[in-house]
């Protein structure tokens, strides 16, 4: 290769390099844009509204002086819509009619819907970190995936029942099992991620979150004895546990992606983040505010001047499906449609905009000299994944 | 180096992920590429061969054909853009994923068709898929309507007042050729109303007790119902509500979420019916109570009394109108004693306290 940029200096291989995501930008303007715009457009033009999205994150984002472009169409995000619908309505139908023949066919319906929703969830995301990747290039070479979605969906089973079984004491190496399976998919160019972190990583990167877990059931458990007697230990016990697990989620999603970007490389180039916990709270935090402040809102003017049902005069005189029609436009959807949008804002500004910038932001690469050494390969990525992903709203995982 | 100059750009041949700076001429409708370093010629381009993209941040790539695998250059500089769009009377085209609003027109003109598929196709169908409906299956849905409908309320009960409703019922069905037996019982509730459900089950809300002076004013309610038992009436408007709950829950993209068991749960506890349907069966009742011999003076005075009161009107799933009156002063037996008492009068009498 001719010349390289930045120019290699002797202590190169020591030097570490930020990736850059400009937070400055104001976004807040087209966020509300394209909200509005979904939903006077009934949600079609979520489509034009995630593409955009993306295309804002990954074009804000730089490495080395030079951005991220991100290559996904709405055509694409449309079909995988209709892949999903394709998969799902059946199985909707099902769960939804089957309980009308009674309890035992209720139940086969219920069970088959989750099954179908157990096996789309690993699936779908790893294939949605599959489109992301493959539809993203930096210096005009594509990212890319290379091992099997069902190689992580029967991974992710097995290792879900075994988590489960042993109450959870399996959980960290279930979770370097998937995710040595899902990062060692990466490539850049012609070069795989090498994932190196393993279950002992796993338990001392979530010692803190455990052991404050573990110290609050011994005192609840404790407490309740001394005060109330056994009766109150399962209510005790599950107050904590639930209390643990909304408090402390961000905190291990923080532990977890400090862990994971720590972990990898991609020949000798090495990745680190410093990644703040706090973030990861103002993110989480900031969107739940949001969406309970917006229903708050909207319950607030639907008990005020909100008409519960049409009246008997508007039913007569629009007839009957219409007036079913009116009813449920009456009754449910400004509901529905004020969680959809107030939904899509939050999640847009606080979990993509917000949080990807930090956690973006927060990674340094070191010994990017290995760069040179990168070549192409020609590969491309069907569409089912990521419309499959974003009808089942299984989180936005970039990295 | 011949040719006109553009300006810098930076170059990246697709190959690996490495930056060259690169200077641009124009050689007539030639974009030439050379090295800044060493000023040699990388390669040359013909016009047709590239595009200018924007690339959001104020610069243009510039995308080569994709046979040519020749990668791609990032222009930066305002100058160097402006050279390239005249110089090649280039337009700079929006990235993928822009706006296209014929295909938002085309969507939005898709949820228009579904609506009206919803309201004028979707009646006419559910009336077909329903008739085709083997009876089993709607007695299967009608068990699990009923246990949803009843919820908490309490089911009413006594000897005697049971004896009263069964004999008027029976007298009522009698040689009727109804899709499913019947199956009347009184709930609890301050609201005067009754209500048809799949599968012959009719539920009289204890409120109504109120409301009814005479056995004959009851047979007038049952009758009515009966009529939308006939016509499958609560069954349709099952099916019919499970499909807009489904097209709404796909235009939301809300697949797992609960609009559509949202929008069926509430049409069970308010169901309403067109004006079309509350006709037929008014006419059905009309026609039942006439072939029964018993008068609608009492079906009359109740419906007149629930349209004196706003109240129930408002929580009235039967709207009364003039014109329902005027059906049964115009059909109805009216101003005829009944030539025999339709339950016995301690039996009339049990029924109607029978929730107190």
């Amino acid at each position: 290769m001719n010349e390289f940029c930045p120019p290699t200096q002797p202590n190169g291989a020591n030097q570490t390099f930020k990736v850059e995501f400009d937070e400055d930008h104001p976004v807040v303007p087209s966020l509300l844009k394209w909200t509005g715009l979904t939903l006077l457009t009934l949600g079609i033009y979520r489509f034009w509204a995630i593409t955009k999205l993306r295309r804002f994150l990954w074009s804000n984002t730089q490495f080395l002086g030079d951005r991220l472009r991100y290559h996904g169409t709405v055509k694409e995000l449309f079909i995988g819509f209709l892949l999903a619908l394709a998969i799902l309505l059946p199985a909707y139908l099902a769960a939804t009619f089957l309980p009308l023949f009674g309890q035992f066919v209720g139940s086969i319906g219920s069970f088959g819907f989750f099954s179908v929703i157990l096996i789309l969830m690993p699936y779908v995301s790893f294939r949605r970190q599959r489109y992301l990747l493959t539809r993203t290039s930096w210096r005009g070479l594509r990212f890319g995936m290379e091992s099997k979605a069902r190689g992580y969906v029967w991974r992710w089973l097995l290792w879900s029942f075994g988590s489960i079984v042993t109450l959870g004491i399996l959980t960290p190496w279930r979770l370097a099992a998937l995710d040595r399976y899902r990062y060692e998919a990466c490539a850049f160019g012609d070069v795989r991620c090498i994932y190196v972190a393993r279950a002992t990583d796993y338990w001392s990167a979530l010692r803190l979150p455990l052991l404050v877990t573990g110290g609050l059931v011994v005192l609840a458990v404790f407490l309740s004895v001394a005060m109330v007697g056994v009766t109150l230990v399962p209510l005790a016990l599950m107050a904590v546990l639930f209390g643990c697990f909304f408090l402390f989620y961000p905190w291990v999603q923080a532990l977890l992606f400090r862990l994971r970007m720590s972990s990898m490389y991609f020949g000798a180039i090495k990745l680190k983040s410093d990644f703040s916990t706090r973030h990861q709270y103002a993110a989480t935090f900031g969107a739940l505010l949001t969406v309970a402040v917006g229903m708050g809102c909207v319950m607030a003017i639907v008990n005020t001047y909100g008409t519960p049902m049409p009246s008997p005069e508007q039913v007569e005189e629009t007839g009957g499906l219409l007036s079913l029609f009116m009813l449920s436009l009456q009754n449910v959807l400004p509901i529905v449609v004020v969680f959809y949008a107030v939904g899509m804002f939050a999640d847009m500004y606080f979990m993509q905009v917000y949080l990807l910038g930090k956690r973006f932001n927060s990674i340094h690469v070191s010994d990017v000299d290995f760069l040179v050494n990168v070549r192409s390969v020609q590969r491309q990525e069907g569409v089912a994944g990521v419309g499959l992903a974003d009808a089942l709203d299984s989180g936005f995982d970039a990295i | 180096m011949s040719g006109h100059f553009i300006g810098e750009a930076f170059y990246y041949d697709g190959e690996s992920p490495v930056r060259r700076d690169v200077l641009l001429y124009q050689l007539g409708q030639l974009l030439l590429v050379t090295d800044r370093a060493t000023h040699s010629e990388l390669f040359r381009a013909t016009s047709d061969c590239f595009q200018l993209k924007n690339d959001g941040h104020g610069g243009v790539h510039v995308s080569f054909s994709e046979h040519l695998k020749r990668g791609e250059i990032s222009v930066v500089a305002e100058s160097t853009r402006q050279s390239l769009e005249r110089g090649f009377g280039k337009q700079v085209q929006s990235l993928e994923g822009n706006t296209n609003w014929s295909y938002v027109g085309l969507g939005f003109g898709a949820v228009a068709f579904t609506a009206a598929v919803l309201i004028f196709v979707l009646p006419l169908l559910a009336g077909k898929l329903v008739g085709m409906l083997p009876l089993w299956v709607e007695e299967e849905v009608a068990q699990h309507v009923e246990e949803t409908f009843k919820g908490t309320s309490v089911h009413c009960t006594s000897p005697l007042g049971d004896a009263g409703l069964n004999r008027l019922v029976a007298r009522l069905s009698h040689d009727e050729d109804l899709p499913f037996p019947l199956k009347v019982q009184v709930l609890k509730s301050p609201i005067a109303n009754a209500y048809a459900l799949p599968g012959g089950r009719i539920f009289i809300l204890s409120g109504i007790f109120e409301e009814v002076k005479n056995p004959e004013a009851l047979a007038g309610v049952l009758a009515h119902e009966m009529g939308h038992i006939k016509n499958r009436d609560s069954m349709k408007s099952i099916v019919n509500a499970a499909g807009v709950g489904i097209v709404v829950s796909v235009f939301l993209g809300d697949l797992t979420g609960g609009s559509l068991a949202a929008v069926v749960s509430q049409n069970l506890l308010n169901q309403k019916y067109s004006r079309d349907i509350e006709r037929e069966a008014d006419q059905y009742a009309i026609n039942l109570l006439n072939r029964k011999k018993i008068p609608a003076d009492g079906l009359l005075a109740f419906l007149s009394s629930m349209e004196e009161d706003t109240e129930f009107e408002l929580l009235s799933s039967h709207p009364v109108t003039q014109e329902r009156l005027a059906l049964l002063q115009d059909q109805g037996i009216i101003g005829t004693k009944s030539n025999r008492r339709l339950i016995a009068r301690a039996q009339w009498g049990a029924l109607r306290t029978i929730c107190d």
